[in-house]
């Protein structure tokens, strides 16, 4: 008697864990689809961004982490094209900007800006380095196998953990996955982390996050006095 | 042309391949392709040299910065001492190693490319620095700056663009990879010898296209000119022509005279050809030694016969076809 009642109350459990299980993945089907719809409408009135930025790039075999800060401006310059410039202060001062087809790195120390024309890779530099700032739900969908591994309070900021498996074989290779932190305030990233293969990462974090704020054609220029070196 | 080229190819990557080995590691290791998302061409960590030192069979760990300048020619930052220990030091036609931190070391084909002398200052990365040393070429580098000096201008503090492994026997450089690659994957991790291999033109892609449009280029150029001057030359012959089929010269004896004297052309144009690679070689060796080296590709003398024939031949088609086609009576008559 003992035991059929055990062996019922066994039974019941297991249904009761599957179906909470089952409505769980429902629900995070549904999240996911409502994040993406989000992101979607956040990208249409997108122009672009301010914040600051905080890099750790970690070496796996040594468990070593370096950090590098500094501020950070994203602007539409057109429907399918970001342009960004990001300015790291401190000891390992320099500034990274992406115009077009160009990538620019601005050493102040030399006074020198060097041209890369990125060519081939001008996509994925404009949608990896800031992965998240003005894109669609419909295009993360499209280049990555994205779960949601749910809320999290992450910078002070209530947002969506995202993680991301890059589809494309050649992006796979060099970046085994994506985690993304989006805002639920401002849809835009508070967090990435990319791993790199052999356990290394690098961690990007943004603070005081500014959407569309009033940003001047020259907010992301690099300094004019500087001497420009083409290198390919 | 092709041999000019293809020789500039081989010389180019040999040198570096030269280079490479001079620096006397048994390992070499870079980072993974992944510099497009920290923007950097240096992005290894300092602190690998450490974890380096502690694999067996390991002996010596040591790491470079590489800044490009354009071109061909790069600014390596190295620290002396430790390069040193690696390579066995550096052979100094004149001058010495690093005394200041904007001193810079050349070799001997960068000093005579730029005319540099010890004590000289040098424009390079929108820096002026003074050359210290003067040394002899095949290590490493063209142009060698202090690490940290370069580390510190460029923003980046304890980076490193590679870094080179001595382990305590050279048969032990394979398995100590193999246990790095496992350890480190999605890093280039290299015996030097395989290193080397890759310096070559079927493993940079690049240049092999480089040398496909060369081919090409040769081969549309022979095509025009030796269907001008064999089409000048059946216009001038018109009346020889014309004697020649009077006399009961077939259609194949006249394309057997356009087609040999095309082959002879092709031939003498070839060995002319060989003959000014090696002026083209001096040139260089003179006017531009550290950025353009040229070597004697042997293999490709057939290669560039065989290609100046085809493109002669394929140009001596409609020549010949006139000639054939010409009627006995008008070249006869023809003024």
């Amino acid at each position: 008697m003992a035991r059929s009642s055990l062996s019922a109350r066994l039974t019941v459990t297991i249904f009761v864990v599957a179906l909470c299980d089952l409505a769980a993945t429902t629900c995070w089907a549904q999240s996911t689809a409502e994040i993406f719809s989000r992101l979607d409408r956040a990208a249409q009135s997108f122009v672009g961004a301010t914040a600051g930025i905080r890099v750790t790039t970690h070496t796996g075999v040594i468990d070593e982490d370096e950090t590098q800060a500094g501020t950070v401006a994203v602007k539409r310059s057109s429907p399918d094209e970001i342009q960004f410039l990001i300015n790291f202060t401190g000891q390992d001062a320099q500034a990274i900007a992406l115009r077009g087809r160009t990538l620019q790195i601005y050493y102040p120390k030399l006074n020198t800006i060097r041209e890369y024309d990125v060519g081939k890779y001008k996509d994925l530099a404009q949608k990896l380095i800031l992965l998240g700032f003005g894109m669609p739900g419909r295009e993360l969908a499209a280049n990555y196998d994205v779960s949601n591994l749910g809320a999290e309070r992450v910078q002070s900021e209530d947002s969506v953990h995202l993680q991301l498996t890059p589809k494309a074989p050649e992006v796979l290779k060099q970046l085994s996955r994506v985690d993304l932190w989006i805002s639920l305030k401002t849809n835009c990233p508070v967090q990435q982390k990319f791993y790199l293969p052999g356990g290394d990462y690098r961690l990007a974090a943004y603070s005081d996050i500014k959407i569309n704020p009033p940003l001047p054609a020259s907010a992301l220029d690099l300094p004019k006095a500087a001497k420009r070196e083409r290198m390919n | 042309m092709i041999l000019t080229l293809v020789g500039v190819s081989y010389g180019t990557l040999d040198e570096a391949a030269r280079r490479a080995r001079g620096v006397g590691a048994d390992i070499v290791v870079r980072p993974p392709g992944t510099s497009l998302i920290a923007a950097s061409s240096s992005p290894m960590s300092e602190g690998l040299l450490a974890f380096f030192m502690k694999q067996p069979h390991v002996t010596f760990a040591t790491g470079t910065m590489i800044q490009p300048l354009g071109g061909f020619d790069s600014l390596s930052g190295i620290d002396l001492d430790q390069f040193n220990k690696l390579s066995g030091g550096f052979r100094f036609v004149k001058g010495h190693g690093f005394q200041n931190d904007d001193d810079v070391m050349v070799d001997e084909y960068y000093a005579r490319e730029k005319n540099l002398g010890v004590g000289s200052t040098i424009q390079l990365m929108n820096h002026t620095w003074r050359v210290s040393g003067i040394f002899e070429s095949g290590k490493l580098a063209r142009v060698c700056a202090k690490l940290d000096v370069l580390q510190t201008l460029t923003g980046s503090p304890r980076k490193l663009s590679q870094i080179y492994l001595k382990v305590d026997d050279p048969p032990h450089a394979q398995s100590v990879v193999n246990d790095l690659r496992d350890k480190m994957p999605g890093y280039f991790i290299y015996t030097m010898d395989e290193f080397a291999s890759l310096l070559t033109i079927s493993s940079v892609g690049l240049l092999r296209n480089f040398i496909g449009v060369v081919i090409g280029i040769a081969v549309i150029v022979g095509f025009l000119v030796v269907t001008m001057a064999m089409y000048t030359a059946v216009l001038e012959r018109t009346r020889e022509i014309g004697i020649l089929k009077a006399l009961g010269a077939s259609s194949g004896y006249i394309l057997n005279l356009l087609f040999r004297e095309t082959l002879l052309i092709a031939v003498i144009g070839t060995v002319v050809g060989i003959i000014m690679t090696y002026g083209t070689q001096w040139l260089m060796m003179h006017a531009v030694p550290a950025t353009l080296t040229q070597e004697t590709v042997y293999e490709w003398w057939p290669i560039a016969g065989a290609i100046s024939v085809v493109g002669a031949l394929l140009g001596a088609i409609f020549p010949g076809w006139k000639a054939v086609k010409q009627d006995v009576i008008q070249a006869l008559s023809y003024e």
